[in-house]
């Protein structure tokens, strides 16, 4: 278990009177199909039908409440409402599987509690998926019905996908434009919406600067983007809760990926955004790129679809073991703390996920669960193990006192803050023949582990002045790559390193795992770079 | 509208070419008798320049060639070449997983095999360092003189890489679970000891002869990981691991810990029956799925890969397929180089 009950609140939802009381926390809304209040119930094992998945979506909204008092109130009279799902792959696609993309019932039901309760003018379903439009000229990647080039809008799902739902999101469209006349429904494939100059060239924009003064987490700041994120005066968000290889969780935040315009972040023959990973990974990981995505307009709401999700990974692997039922649903108009609730629901460690760390740096929202109510069900009973991809490994220290005079006073050591999960010593401090590279460890009690060191050079650890490892490497660098077992005491620990360089090249990653030895951050610690 | 090339459904979907990966697996099988083939599209397959019948004794320069063609047709394929070619291996820290020889010849890994395969990644540039470890059933005191002449010879052939020998039955050790769930039934952390060698490697490729096996039926490149999990630990002949599961399930959790990339069994010479019986087979199969190599191995062998366990257990872990028909077989058709291997007394097919 990761988290206790003490570490934050949950508010049962028939205790509504208690809601006013909770102050200024962010709510989350957290309804399984057991919920008590559903107008009928259903096992969290059994396939869904329609109307369940919508009562389930509408208490959700009705419990995560923003700050406005509610989703309706907090859409201003007029406004464009953007819902973007994740629909990043089609049933043809060869990677698809259930469990993929966002139930379309789920999509559904925010449309419906859009259309019927705000006084939205325009909606607009937005996605950028693996697929081309159909009147893309390129002659690969286009998704073909029944002798006919399709899209997300247009692709016939059949009645077995959804169970309860059935046809095309454009049929969904039409039909709500019928039943909401004074309402404009469209959808927008926000791989073709680049933002382009005057001259019609498809044009960067700088990641906004947050009123704190963070901005881009990526080394080079310019994105493309799209007109419709942009634009749009609210983005809501629909993404599914599934496992991700690279960044250990695709929800909310790394649901901005299908923002980026596949137009031109492609390469021939493989429409997704592999110059968008050329351009912007950063120390192996995708979170830079994800948090500066976000930037552009971040979400107004959120409802996390986790009725179907994928483990191992964000796509299909063949395995029959990977799509999770947990028939949930979440809604909340923060989303690194839905993010963050999301991840805990799925046994992973928040601290662990870096765009959560960046998310919450640039005031998007908060990953302290202390600092969230979660209304409806109880989620530490709703907690379960996901499998995580088999290279995983959790947030690695950032914050370094270092010297390139390991022997002299701590105190005299400089403060040093790595952009990623490698500490690239020449780089930072230049050539020298060693280096002293330290960080403090508070933990909240004794603390069986592994120290899990990435290394190229030749370098001794000691915690609380016992050597605990002596490694040496010249060969590819890969953070965790060698593990040696450790203790800390309660209160603070002092993690100290010396490194010499190998071949002109001193890098080090360090990460405090649990006993499981699984990749995740100990329990109950926290690095520090403070001087004593 | 363009040519459709993906899978068909009843409602009639596809998608149009994209350049994602095949999922058939490809496997190179390589009969000293080889003397040519066709692809499927009909692209002719060069044979091998000094074709012998399945039974002779080869020279080293035949077993070589024998070799260097099952790899070139099992690994250099245009999909393997991402595991070459990605995130620059050049710097790779590269373990050979061997098999020691516990019985008569053609129980272990024939040293000449492994010569060929390092020298072929060495030509092509793929690592900076290389080990060869093995963990024996028995305990056995150092390598023999053919494995310290195949490193002191990579040596002066390679003089700026590094090759080593080492017993991982003595190599350093660290406890650990598992990745993620574990299978061995008796084993409820699902830790391991196991080799810190194989745990810091980069990549494991698996080297391993034709050998049958009274606990598994065959013992190919995935039995090869029953070495390392140290004799230091678990004794010999490493019969605490037995006690932990059923040996499919032990064998499957020890996999995790390191999959290997590569695997390529087979030589000149095998054993049949109770492990005691040498037969000579030349044949070599490459490829980078365990389970298919591994799938094809039995089959050549004249075991039903449908019917074992371990492979069942791979393929259900998400290893790859054990159905030869669902496997891209390039060389040799297996039909023509099977032989009926004589299975093992103790072996219950399921």
């Amino acid at each position: 278990m990761l988290w206790r009950r003490r570490e934050f609140l949950f508010v049962p939802a028939a205790s509504g009177f208690l809601l006013s009381a909770t102050g200024q926390k962010t709510r989350i809304g957290l309804v399984r199909s057991d919920h008590g209040r559903l107008a009928r119930r259903a096992s969290p094992e059994a396939p869904l039908d329609y109307e369940i998945v919508r009562d389930m979506v509408w208490r959700a909204i009705s419990y995560g409440t923003p700050r406005a008092g509610s989703l309706e109130a907090k859409i201003k009279p007029g406004s464009w409402v953007v819902i973007k799902p994740n629909i990043v792959a089609i049933r043809p696609l060869p990677w698809y599987r259930q469990g993929d993309i966002t139930d379309f019932r789920v999509t559904q039901a925010v449309f419906e509690y859009v259309a019927r309760h705000s006084k939205a003018r325009r909606i607009t379903l937005a996605e950028g998926g693996s697929y081309r439009r159909p009147s893309d000229p390129a002659k690969d990647n286009h998704v073909i019905q029944n002798g006919q080039p399709v899209d997300a809008c247009s692709f016939d799902w059949g009645p077995d996908e959804f169970p309860g739902w059935s046809g095309t999101m454009a049929a969904m469209l039409e039909r709500l434009s019928k039943e909401f006349p004074d309402k404009k429904f469209d959808y927008v494939d926000l791989s073709y919406d680049t933002v382009r100059d005057p001259a019609g060239k498809f044009r960067r924009l700088p990641v906004p600067v947050a009123a704190n003064g963070v901005g881009a987490f990526s080394a080079r700041p310019d994105y493309f983007v799209t007109n419709t994120i942009r634009n749009c005066d609210f983005l809501l968000v629909v993404p599914v809760m599934k496992v991700h290889l690279m960044c250990g969780i695709t929800i909310c935040l790394k649901s901005y990926v299908g923002t980026a315009p596949r137009e031109v972040y492609s390469i021939p023959g493989i429409f997704s955004n592999q110059n968008l990973h050329r351009e912007h990974e950063t120390d192996g990981r995708i979170d830079h790129f994800i948090t500066d995505l976000a930037a552009f307009h971040p979400p107004d709401y959120c409802v996390v679809d986790a009725i179907r999700g994928l483990q191992q990974q964000e796509h299909g692997n063949g395995r029959p073991d990977q799509m999770v039922r947990s028939n949930m649903v979440l809604a909340g108009e923060d989303p690194v703390a839905v993010d963050a609730l999301c991840s805990t629901l799925m046994g992973l460690n928040p601290f662990d996920i870096e765009m959560l760390h960046q998310s919450q740096k640039r005031l998007m929202g908060t990953m302290d669960l202390a600092n969230v109510d979660v209304i409806g069900d109880d989620p530490v009973k709703l907690t379960r193990r996901w499998e995580k991809a088999r290279r995983w490994y959790g947030r690695c220290n950032r914050d370094w006192l270092v010297t390139t005079s390991p022997h002299s006073d701590m105190r005299g050591w400089k403060r040093l803050e790595a952009r990623g999960d490698t500490l690239d010593l020449v780089k930072a401090l230049g050539a020298a023949s060693s280096y002293g590279v330290a960080v403090r460890v508070n933990a909240g009690g004794h603390r069986k582990g592994f120290l899990w060191t990435g290394l190229r050079g030749k370098a001794t650890a000691a915690i609380n002045g016992q050597v605990v490892m002596r490694q040496e490497s010249d060969t590819t660098y890969r953070v965790g790559q060698f593990q040696h077992p450790v203790e800390l005491r309660s209160g603070e620990n002092l993690l100290q390193f010396r490194v010499e360089p190998v071949g002109g090249k001193a890098m080090l990653s360090v990460l405090l795992t649990n006993l499981e030895n699984a990749g995740d951050t100990m329990e109950g610690i926290r690095y520090t770079a403070a001087h004593a | 509208m363009p040519r459709s090339v993906r899978r068909e459904s009843p409602r009639d979907e596809s998608v149009t070419a994209s350049a994602t990966r095949g999922s058939v697996p490809r496997v190179g099988v390589v009969a000293s008798s080889f003397d040519g083939g066709e692809e499927h599209d009909g692209t002719k397959i060069p044979g091998l320049a000094d074709p012998r019948p399945l039974d002779a004794e080869l020279t080293d320069e035949q077993l070589d060639a024998l070799v260097v063609k099952a790899m070139d047709l099992g690994l250099l394929t245009r999909r393997s070449r991402r595991f070459f070619e990605d995130m620059d291996p050049s710097e790779d820290w590269v373990v050979m997983l061997v098999r020691g020889e516990d019985g008569p010849p053609g129980s272990g890994t024939d040293p000449r095999v492994a010569r060929s395969v390092l020298r072929t990644l060495v030509k092509l540039g793929r690592g900076k360092r290389f080990t060869i470890a093995r963990g024996s059933a028995r305990e056995i005191d150092g390598f023999s003189g053919d494995w310290r002449r195949l490193v002191a010879d990579m040596n002066r052939f390679a003089p700026a890489l590094r090759f080593e020998l080492v017993d991982l039955n003595n190599d350093a050790w660290i406890e650990a679970p598992t990745f993620d769930r574990h299978m061995a039934s008796r084993n409820p952390t699902g830790s391991y000891a196991v080799a810190k060698t194989i745990r810091e490697c980069d990549r494991v490729i698996s080297v391993a002869p034709l050998a049958t096996d009274p606990l598994t039926g065959v013992a190919l490149a995935a039995s090869n990981f029953w070495g390392i999990a140290p004799g230091a630990v678990y004794g010999y002949p490493k019969k605490k691991l037995l006690d932990l599961g059923a040996p499919e399930e032990v064998l499957l959790d020890l996999y995790l810990h390191q999959p290997s990339r590569y695997n390529i069994l087979g030589g000149s010479m095998a054993v049949e029956g109770d492990g005691g019986t040498p037969v000579r087979h030349n044949v070599v199969i490459a490829g980078l799925s365990t389970t298919a190599v591994d799938a094809v191995g039995a089959a050549v062998m004249g075991f039903d890969p449908k019917r074992l366990p371990l492979l069942e257990l791979f393929e259900k872990r998400g290893f790859g397929v054990r159905d030869v028909d669902s496997i891209w077989t390039r060389g040799c058709e297996v039909d023509a180089v099977r032989r009926q291997f004589r299975k093992p007394a103790q072996w219950e097919e399921s």
